[in-house]
């Protein structure tokens, strides 16, 4: 099965990896801001009470299968996934998963 | 952009070994000027206080040439009251250190007039540089002589031989100063970039 990630979902997977980092709950981790440099790499900025982190391109991807996980029961071992961005449509991920 | 910090970096190491870098390319020279306010000759006759009319110790240290703390350092050639007030050192007095030829143009300090001995002293430091070789002023470019020139009173000071040589500021080496601090920043500027790239996208919640 693929599945078309929006940006929604991205975002989610950032507060999800997150949260599992530093143990706490996902809405309790604010994200500031998603980019993309000119090296085509995606990082995010995420503020959790205190703390401030940055995310890259791997760590949103990780986030973004554990979100699937958690939340819709996907098996995280049969997933693979990469990230990508245009002006057009923002960010997205495409996932294969239990294939 | 990391094959232009890659290029840069390569041209950065290869240029020092391809330039010539014969450093100073010949000798150099200083000529003494003794003033004629206070001269050897001329007071021998008429007073007994000069230095060249007293057969005294002092006439007898004079005699031996008072060796200059400069780098050429070589005798007067007079002591005699028959002689002229103004003594000049002959070439084949001169410093003969050179390690190789004279090539480029030759370069002639401002003179550095100073009170040796009982009279004045006129010192000149000649050095040759060549637009030809940008590193012909310096034996090497080096970090220190390049800082040196720039700012250092002393930065002009050149090691060789055993002792410093002072060859004076150069306009020349200023330039080449100059296009070489330019060149050092934009390399910091390629790296910084290389490592920090900048965003084209950002999205903030």
């Amino acid at each position: 099965m693929r599945l078309r990630v929006n940006e929604n979902e991205v975002i989610d997977g950032i507060c999800v990896y997150v949260a599992n980092k530093l143990n706490t709950d996902p809405e309790e981790v604010d994200v500031k801001e998603i980019a993309v440099n000119a090296n085509g790499e995606i990082f995010a900025e995420v503020r959790c009470f205190t703390h401030h982190d940055s995310v890259d391109s791997e760590d949103i991807l990780e986030g973004i299968f554990q979100y699937l996980m958690e939340y819709h029961n996907f098996n995280r071992e049969r997933m693979v996934g990469s990230l990508h961005f245009n002006r057009h449509e923002g960010f997205w991920a495409d996932v294969v998963v239990n294939e | 952009m990391k094959k232009l910090l890659f290029l840069v970096v390569a041209l950065f190491l290869v240029i020092p070994s391809l330039a010539e870098a014969r450093g100073f390319s010949g000798g150099s020279h200083s000529s003494f000027h003794s003033s004629s306010s206070r001269s050897f000759s001329s007071t021998r006759s008429s007073s007994s206080r000069s230095f060249g009319s007293s057969t005294r110790s002092k006439t007898v240290s004079l005699s031996k040439s008072p060796t200059s703390k400069s780098t050429t350092s070589r005798s007067f050639s007079g002591g005699s009251s028959t002689k002229s007030s103004t003594y000049k050192s002959s070439t084949s007095r001169s410093f003969s250190g050179r390690t190789s030829t004279v090539t480029g143009r030759t370069y002639r300090s401002t003179p550095t007039r100073t009170y040796y001995n009982g009279h004045y002293v006129t010192v000149s430091h000649y050095y040759h540089a060549s637009i030809w070789h940008p590193f012909s002023y310096y034996n090497g470019f080096t970090s220190g002589m390049f800082w040196g020139s720039m700012f250092h009173p002393w930065g002009h000071t050149y090691y060789m031989g055993g002792q410093y040589v002072d060859y004076g500021p150069s306009p020349l080496a200023w330039v080449f100063d100059i296009i070489g601090l330019l060149i050092f920043i934009g390399i910091i500027v390629v790296i910084y970039r290389a490592l920090h790239p900048k965003k084209i996208y950002t999205r903030r919640f």
